[in-house]
């Protein structure tokens, strides 16, 4: 997302950081260095709010910074891609997708709704119904190329 | 979509690991459980026919989505003529 910068503007910094192995170098330090705030201060909190998560696992998040540099920050579930290319098996998704084209994975419904079950606990998403989380989840299963059987 | 003696249809039979499912340190890969476990809906949403059916049940729903559709077919429009020129 592009920073707006301003005065009296917060701005938002969307990052995807390893779960429990934030660390000031790059990803995250120039992204936030760059707007003004303590990549370390950043990078502790982070690991201690995703402790119990397993090591590693990327986790979006969105950090907030006031103008007066404090910042705050949101942690969200891991990317549905993740989450279906793992069940799948696979490291990275189909290099485009094509009606006709083989799929590179193949996932169950039944991993579908765990995978839903996981993305439900993001805030933005617990008014939605756990039946349409799903569909979406199958949607992106079909653009990363992961076919979805019974 | 093969159909088995058994009375599970689904590709991951009860007990199978659910890899990938899990992202917790201390916790592991849910098993799957039996098929009439899991809701109803679970199983419809493979078949473009039962959620044609829902689709149409919902007229709010239905008119909401065409609309978006037609707006970003407009807009794909729009974009195609502003790059030709």
């Amino acid at each position: 997302m592009a920073a707006r910068s301003g005065p009296t503007r917060n701005i938002l910094v969307k990052l995807i950081v390893g779960a429990g192995t934030a660390s000031p170098s790059p990803p995250v330090g120039p992204a936030l260095g760059s707007k003004g705030v303590k990549a370390m201060d950043f990078c502790k909190e982070f690991n201690a709010r995703t402790a119990h998560l397993t090591p590693g696992i990327p986790i979006s998040c969105v950090i907030t910074i006031r103008p007066d540099r404090s910042f705050s920050f949101e942690t969200k579930s891991p990317p549905t891609a993740f989450l279906i290319m793992r069940a799948a098996g696979i490291e990275k998704g189909a290099a485009r997708y094509a009606v006709g084209d083989p799929p590179v994975g193949r996932i169950s419904l039944k991993h579908v709704y765990e995978i839903a079950k996981i993305k439900q606990k993001d805030s933005q998403l617990s008014g939605v119904s756990l039946e349409a989380v799903a569909r979406s989840v199958i949607a992106t299963a079909k653009t990363v190329g992961v076919e979805v059987v019974r | 979509m093969v159909a088995r003696e058994t009375t599970e249809l689904s590709s991951t039979p009860a007990g199978t690991r659910l890899r990938g499912c899990n992202i917790l340190k201390n916790g592991q890969d849910p098993e799957a459980r039996p098929d009439n476990e899991y809701p109803d809906w679970l199983w419809e949403l493979l078949d473009d026919d039962a959620q044609r059916k829902k689709l149409e049940a919902d007229p709010e729903k239905k008119a909401r989505k065409e609309w978006r559709k037609k707006n970003r077919e407009r807009i794909k429009q729009a974009n195609f003529l502003k790059s030709m020129r």
